[in-house]
């Protein structure tokens, strides 16, 4: 995504979740989930272009087509994963540390996300006679970021895929 | 994320090769990934060796880092390596400890003379199965307290 004007200023909701609105008018303008960006028809210079393609709530999705109840209702760990969710919004009573960013008391041992393939794979030739494997997991044009595995020898493994820093990274 | 198989490790040829292959030049492996990938800067994440790596890459290129998160911190100072291949882990699992120990002839274990790199090659001079093994089953086993044959299984293999 390439922001022409001005990129959004950002609000994480949760933890999975960030919203970008104009800090200047205060317009949502994106809503940034694990599976990819959305963003708001009101953000395109012509909203006319799009049109809906399905409806994505459980309760207005009783007719229609509902790509996301379907892959709701078929993922059984949907349900799991939703109560695993830490909101930073706020708790709708007055509290003293608003917006607490990091401020989170651990009442259970987080476990790792869902498995992931991989969206790029490729070899490096790196010089002197080396070349090492990579690959790529997480959300396109996301927030950048690398994994350095243990060891030294230990390579990498499909797990370390699913630490919880790849909802927001690439 | 960008995950990779460092030099000699994983799917990176050749395997376990150890030409070439330092901290330093794992640290320019890291630049390069970061080129070819079109990032000015990009959070780092490494643990237990991958700590020390993600520490050394920050103090060497830190206008390339914008977040680092190190866990499991192991820094391959003298004192660690000591603690976990010398005395005190041993300390904790006497009987791993001596399991570890096994391979090495009673009158060279040199505990005292700073012994790793004697006992490390010890170990590799067992050739394979037995030293190697003996080795990386003392990792796997003494990396969490109580005992988790499914992690330190891992470990024992070929």
């Amino acid at each position: 995504v390439e922001w022409v004007h001005e990129e959004p200023s950002y609000f994480q909701s949760s933890i999975n979740i960030d919203r970008g609105f104009c800090a200047r008018c205060g317009t949502p303008l994106t809503y940034r989930q694990p599976d990819g960006l959305e963003i708001a028809i009101g953000a395109f210079d012509d909203g006319a272009i799009w049109s809906p393609r399905f409806r994505s709530t459980i309760s207005s999705g009783c007719h229609g087509s509902t790509r996301s109840l379907r892959s709701r209702l078929d993922d059984a760990n949907y349900y799991t994963r939703q109560e695993h969710i830490v909101s930073f919004q706020h708790p709708d009573h007055e509290v003293e540390n608003w917006p607490a960013h990091g401020l989170r008391v651990m009442t259970n041992l987080r476990t790792f996300y869902p498995e992931i393939e991989p969206f790029e794979t490729g070899m490096l030739d790196v010089g002197d006679g080396h070349t090492i494997y990579w690959e790529r997991v997480g959300t396109k044009g996301a927030k950048p970021a690398v994994f350095l595995h243990g060891g030294p020898g230990g390579g990498i493994s499909p797990k370390q895929r699913r630490c919880s820093i790849r909802r927001f990274t690439t | 994320v960008i995950l990779f198989d460092q030099r000699g490790c994983g799917k990176s040829t050749p395997y376990a090769s150890l030409d070439n292959n330092t901290t330093w030049h794992l640290v320019a492996d890291i630049e390069r990934l970061r080129e070819m990938a079109g990032f000015d800067t990009w959070l780092v994440f490494g643990g237990s060796w991958g700590s020390t790596l993600a520490l050394a890459y920050a103090e060497t290129h830190p206008e390339r880092v914008s977040e680092l998160v190190v866990r499991g911190i192991y820094t391959l100072t003298r004192a660690e390596l000591d603690w976990y291949y010398q005395f005190g882990v041993s300390e904790m699992f006497p009987d791993k400890w001596e399991r570890f120990c096994a391979p090495i002839p009673v009158a060279e274990r040199g505990r005292h003379d700073g012994g790793l790199p004697q006992a490390a090659d010890r170990h590799r001079q067992k050739g394979a199965a037995r030293g190697g093994k003996a080795w990386s089953s003392w990792e796997g086993q003494t990396i969490t307290l109580l005992p988790e044959p499914a992690t330190s299984d891992k470990f024992g293999r070929g």
